[in-house]
């Protein structure tokens, strides 16, 4: 009863029109005034080839040391490296922080996890896990994310690197509590759809041939044509999909051989009445000669209409099932000096919005350079619609006392904050002036 | 319009208009005021086209979408400036409340948290399974179970405040 009083409740609220209309002439603005954003792809793609170089340097040559690994992620900016003191053990695999890099707004933390005694990590460990603030009142991260630097065979360790963007300074003396909870080597993950309005392939209200198990559960028989398809493609296949004798919705999977764990969910796309898709699993799973059928029960083909799509995702590993376990290392960090000084600054909102908005600070690091915009100027007059600014457009240049100009690249930001980060550190006393939306700020004399 | 050489311009018009209602509900769902859902909103398919996300396929684009909406929502309750604003917003909906169907269910919906909101929207309005929304928020799955519970718990009372268990 709750949940149908909340659906008809919630099916009443809708976006204005209007409302939607203002968005897309500011996204058309956006995608309009904007040039192609290969930063974020590009970053990613550095990341990919560093890792897969990585990767190759330790099969052909008995693998970079952890160290290394470090060294070469952290390229100049490793002298601004710490060393950190922190470990536990659980399940056998021990978590040790290594190295952190932070100044007010950027923290990168490399960590590593070491299997004692067995081979259930790889080079595509998956990570389950949390992060923290020692202080629970202060959440100073925008971001966060972990990723895979490489893995050393010979001690069964895997190396990760945690990096977290501040949209509040992060304060000295932070620590930064990294909570795990799951570990899982040889994470491999697929998906499969079948779209119910597809001519050839699709869904139709005809029952398809199915079977009963001795258990007495209807199940699909195998399509010759999807099973064909199956046998050319890679693993976890659907074999059958569509109505079967029992007059529900069913659909027939064919796992991989040799998992050793596997994680399956079937999901069809149901449409209520307002249009909008609702995923339902398929959570009636029964075993037939080492397929998985799964059936939605009281789905039957009246409903077809509106049907869209069933889906496969699948997660599996043939090398080990998860290891769960509770592993907790509290970072300290040191941050490298800031500094902070006071501008103003008016900054012309984004087309479609009127007016400007103060930037009321910068905080410069050798890491990083931040500009903060003073909140209450985000607003119109009435103090309640929000002045949109895209702040990542105003990408500075700071020009040191040798003249030298530089360009740092965006990092993350919000609507009131951006970070920019250096492409290699720099020594902020060397820093002349910094230049915003063609208004430069004197820094010696701020 | 600069020349959409991935097409990705025509594809973020098509996903606002796809998503467009998923990701207003769910942001009201969390902000439970129009104000916040509306700036929330914008700052949604604003980031669509600041980050341009490689979104495989459909199921990718609601989790995309849903997790964006709650980390902006999460950001719009982090600006203290929002935050002193919100009583001010909340007084004026006191001073005319209006006799409407389904004012009994607002009402026991704006005394659950914001987590708690989201869980519920989720698991209720959008179909998603407990373990799908531990994977949307980064919880674990013990946790929105706990999160989904203490929601039924605290419905319940309310609603039976009013006379009206239907939790």
């Amino acid at each position: 009863m709750f949940e149908h009083d909340y659906r008809t409740r919630f099916d009443e609220i809708a976006p204005d029109p209007a409302l939607v209309e203002q968005t897309r002439s500011r996204m058309r603005d956006a995608l309009s005034g904007e040039k192609a954003q290969p930063r974020r792809l590009t970053r990613r793609g550095f990341v990919a080839v560093a890792a897969a170089a990585a990767l190759t340097v330790t099969a052909l040559a008995a693998g970079p040391t952890i160290w290394q690994a470090i060294q070469n992620d952290l390229g100049s900016r490793a002298p601004y490296a710490t060393e950190v003191e922190a470990a536990c053990e659980d399940e056998g695999i021990r978590m040790e922080g290594v190295r952190a890099l932070a100044d007010g707004r950027m923290v990168r933390v490399y960590f590593t996890a070491q299997d004692l005694n067995k081979n259930r990590l790889d080079e595509t460990t998956q990570i389950r896990y949390s992060l923290m603030g020692t202080d629970r009142d202060i959440w100073p991260y925008g971001s966060y994310s972990v990723r895979q630097l490489s893995y050393d065979p010979d001690s069964r360790t895997c190396l990760f690197v945690l990096t977290a963007t501040g949209w509040e300074s992060v304060p000295e003396g932070a620590i930064l509590c990294l909570d795990v909870e799951r570990l899982l080597g040889g994470y491999q993950s697929v998906s499969r759809r079948i779209s119910a309005s597809s001519e050839q392939a699709g869904i139709t209200e005809k029952l398809l041939p199915s079977t009963q198990t001795q258990g007495g559960s209807t199940v699909l028989l195998p399509q010759p044509e999807l099973e064909s398809a199956a046998a050319a493609g890679g693993p976890f296949s659907i074999v059958a999909a569509g109505f079967a004798a029992d007059g529900n919705l069913h659909v027939r999977v064919r796992p991989a051989i040799g998992t050793v764990w596997q994680n399956v969910t079937v999901c069809a796309t149901i449409l209520n009445d307002d249009g909008a898709g609702i995923g339902r699993d398929l959570e009636q799973i029964t075993p037939v000669e080492g397929d998985l059928d799964y059936c939605l029960e009281g789905f039957g083909p009246e409903l077809l209409p509106r049907l869209t799509q069933v889906e496969m995702l699948v997660e599996y590993s043939a090398l080990s099932k998860p290891v769960e376990g509770d592993w907790t290392i509290e970072i300290p960090l040191q941050t490298a000096a800031s500094e902070h000084f006071s501008v103003s600054l008016a900054l012309p909102a984004d087309r479609g919005s009127e007016g400007s908005v103060m930037a009321e600070s910068l905080e410069l690091s050798p890491l990083s350079l931040t500009l903060v915009c003073d909140q209450d100027t985000m607003y119109l007059e009435d103090g309640k619609t929000l002045r949109y600014i895209t702040l990542e457009k105003f990408t500075p240049t700071v020009i040191l006392k040798d003249g030298t100009v530089l360009t740092p690249t965006y990092a993350d930001g919000n609507s009131w904050w951006a970070t920019w980060a250096f492409d290699q550190p720099i020594d902020p006393d060397q820093v002349v002036s910094i230049t915003l939306d063609g208004q430069t700020i004197p820094v010696e004399e701020s | 319009m600069k020349k959409d050489d991935d097409g990705f311009n025509a594809r973020a018009e098509e996903l606002l208009d796809r998503y467009a209602t998923l990701v207003y509900r769910l942001a009201f769902a969390r902000t439970r005021s129009k104000e916040g859902a509306e700036d929330v909103f914008q700052e949604v398919f604003l980031r669509l086209v600041a980050k341009r996300p490689q979104l495989e396929n459909e199921e990718h684009e609601k989790a995309w979408f849903c997790r964006v909406t709650i980390n902006c929502a999460n950001s719009y309750w982090r600006n203290p400036f929002r935050r002193r604003t919100q009583p001010l917003e909340d007084t004026g909906e006191l001073t005319a409340p209006p006799p409407e169907e389904g004012s009994e269910l607002d009402a026991c919906l704006d005394r659950l948290s914001p987590d708690l909101r989201v869980v519920v929207h989720l698991y209720y309005y959008e179909g998603y399974s407990a373990p799908e929304i531990a994977g949307l928020l980064g919880k674990k799955e013990s946790a929105v179970r706990m999160r989904l519970m203490r929601a039924r718990r605290q419905l319940r009372d309310f609603l039976e405040e009013g006379g009206n268990p239907c939790v």
